[in-house]
């Protein structure tokens, strides 16, 4: 199977992906990357050309492919930085497994996951209590005249009310890649749909939406396409490695699997530690990472500085 | 007269229902289901036990009355105040 991993550069620059700094996100690629490598025949990283630089070239991860796919999204609000990772479900034709920059596979995964139709970390639940959702706020585009949302969303809140169901994507993929990529379309229709771009605009913060967009709308589709028997997805089924996010807390470290979730990564004590695995295990990684994230430093420093040149000159123009 | 009982959670004695005070499920009665058969809603005909099902998800652990409470021990809800979010899964391996 093929294992990918995506980066996309213009919500990195501003948000860092959560870490305390760019080293320990680059630090994590590194630990993510090698430690999966040895599991699967191939990899892939699915990036736009500023974090090929940054990756590739800059910490020296091996890939044995790289694609630029990322750069089709360049003209995204970076604020739905999730669609970084559903353009790269969406760019995929082969059985694949997409695993998270912050997702560490010590021991690979099992076989029912990489035979599967689609697989996942876990089931996870949510009401509209959940600030990682926001479904009903979402919900707001009904009210503009030519709002649109999909009937599997429909369906499935008809159906279920306040208490829905996703698939975390800590790992995210399978053989079934034509419903992988119909999930993916499905999310940028949600956003592109001309109905909806006014609605999607006012949005003030996006990154709260990520969870409907990456994780509920593929769990959605499941459940909508596997109750219809004309469906082409009738028969498509998720394989999870954990049947719930308590189990995940509860039995990840017996099966070898870490996931840097949420706000764990700003931690300092998860931070102390990934800095000592990279600095032991791959000693010339980290070299790299501090190296490229001194880079990055001096070069916001110097944008930084540059703007406020720039508007002290133009401040002084209009004085 | 008559009782109804919520046919997701199974909380019953209402004589009418537009709102289980236990699920918090709207319109769940079994005549309001019944009913929407003649209509052919597609979106609760035959779907009751897949209503049922989710319910039990969500209070495989709680049986508290409600939502809001759903306790640290219980089903986590994703970004809710019971989340774990700062605890890394398998964070003991790093």
């Amino acid at each position: 199977m093929l294992a990918v991993w995506s980066h996309w550069s213009k919500p990195f620059a501003l948000r860092g992906g959560g870490w305390p700094t760019s080293a320990h996100y680059l630090m994590s690629c590194v630990l993510s990357v090698e430690t999966a490598r040895s599991h699967f025949k191939r990899t892939r990283l699915v990036t736009d050309s500023a974090g090929m630089k940054m990756l590739v070239d800059g910490v020296g991860l091996e890939f044995d492919d790289v694609r630029l796919d990322l750069s089709e999204i360049e003209e995204c609000d970076p604020g739905w930085w999730v669609l970084g990772k559903i353009q790269a479900y969406r760019t995929q034709y082969e059985p694949f497994v997409h695993i998270d920059n912050d997702v560490y596979l010590w021991n690979g995964l099992p076989e029912r996951l990489t035979n599967g139709d689609v697989l996942a970390q876990n089931p996870e639940h949510f009401t509209d209590a959940s600030d990682y959702y926001q479904l009903a706020e979402l919900e707001a585009i009904r009210r503009y005249p030519c709002g649109w949302l999909p009937k599997e969303v429909e369906w499935c809140r008809s159906l279920y009310s306040a208490h829905q169901r996703s698939l975390n994507t800590g790992i995210y993929g399978g053989h079934r890649v034509d419903f992988i990529q119909y999930c993916a379309e499905l999310a940028f229709e949600l956003l592109e749909h001309p109905g909806n771009r006014e609605a999607m605009a006012r949005i003030e913060d996006k990154p709260r939406f990520a969870g409907t967009l990456e994780m509920f709308l593929p769990a959605a589709c499941l459940e909508y396409h596997t109750a219809r028997h004309h469906s082409p997805f009738k028969t498509v089924q998720a394989a999870t490695l954990f049947d719930s996010a308590e189990q995940a807390y509860r039995d990840g470290e017996a099966k070898s699997y870490t996931h840097m979730i949420g706000r764990s990564k700003s931690k300092p004590a998860y931070a102390r530690k990934l800095e000592t695995r990279v600095r032991s295990h791959y000693p010339r990684h980290y070299e790299r990472c501090m190296q490229y994230s001194r880079f990055l430093e001096e070069s916001f420093d110097a944008a930084t500085g540059e703007g406020q040149a720039r508007e002290a000159g133009s401040a002084r123009s209009r004085s | 007269m008559k009782t109804l009982v919520c046919s997701v959670c199974e909380h019953g004695n209402y004589k009418e229902m537009i709102r289980c005070s236990r699920c918090a499920w709207e319109l769940r009665d079994s005549e309001f289901l019944d009913s929407l058969k003649d209509l052919e809603e597609e979106r609760y005909l035959g779907r009751r036990d897949l209503v049922r099902a989710r319910w039990k998800e969500f209070h495989q652990y709680d049986q508290t009355p409600r939502r809001e409470s759903f306790p640290a021990e219980g089903t986590i809800i994703r970004g809710a105040a019971t989340t774990p979010d700062d605890l890394a899964i398998g964070g003991g391996l790093l």
